[in-house]
């Protein structure tokens, strides 16, 4: 069980990756992240965008109606 | 404190960089910063403090935000981004960081500091902006850095046939 969850699924670029960096910055390292986002946008760019931010993309899966959930690790510092 | 929807909303393009995010938007709402004094860089300075959420207190006017008609052209809810309330009680122990060094600077010649290690004012200049511009976007960037706790080293430059370098 991923220890939070956040749906962006609503959102568009850029504030996808926005409202998942804050998260990341309210949890702590070692937690990991559970993300629900939809379109081509936000699932090319919010891996990328993270390993970036130095935390680590544990797996991304496609869920159907255009959803995709995607797992990070969050690594701070 | 958590930032608010509407602070998400509108800080959205700082929190964004690595260097901000929300803690780093957080720390730049809840550092008054006070501008000491009148100049076209100080103008420019305190609008884009402002704009990136800085509660600005003019000691000039002894007892409020600063309210200049640029400051409100750049920021019309400004002063409204209050966040550290307590602060204006006890403005003697408020944090504050005095710009002047930069009006200063302006009129010793041209010399001017910057964070060792940022990227140099050439790329300002391509902008076509004044050097009053230049300097005050350049005066808010040592602020906001320094709030930030990233390096605050000093680095002088001079202004050599119009074009600034590093000395």
């Amino acid at each position: 069980m991923p220890h939070a969850v956040i749906d962006i699924t609503s959102q568009v670029c850029p504030m996808t990756w926005v409202r998942v960096k804050l998260k990341l910055e309210s949890l702590d390292t070692g937690d990991t992240l559970e993300v629900l986002l939809k379109g081509d946008e936000p699932l090319r760019n919010l891996p990328r965008n993270a390993a970036d931010d130095g935390h680590v993309v544990k797996s991304l899966d496609t869920l159907g109606d255009g959803t995709s959930k995607l797992v990070l690790e969050v690594r701070h510092g | 404190m958590a930032l608010r929807e509407d602070q998400i909303l509108r800080y959205s393009r700082q929190i964004l960089l690595r260097e901000v995010g929300g803690r780093g938007q957080q720390k730049l709402l809840d550092a008054p910063v006070t501008v000491d004094g009148a100049s076209d860089v100080l103008d420019v300075a305190a609008a884009y403090l402002a704009a990136s959420g800085t509660p600005l207190f003019d000691r000039t006017t002894h007892g409020g935000f600063l309210a200049g008609t640029s400051l409100e052209s750049f920021a019309p809810d400004a002063v409204a981004v209050t966040p550290a309330k307590g602060w204006l009680g006890s403005f003697a122990t408020a944090p504050t960081i005095d710009v002047s060094l930069f009006r200063l600077a302006v009129s010793n010649g041209g010399l001017i500091g910057v964070p060792g290690g940022m990227p140099w004012p050439g790329e300002l200049e391509g902008q076509g902006s004044s050097d009053s511009v230049t300097l005050g976007a350049l005066a808010a960037l040592v602020v906001q850095r320094f709030v930030l706790g990233l390096e605050s080293s000093l680095v002088k430059v001079r202004n050599v046939d119009g074009r600034w370098q590093r000395e």
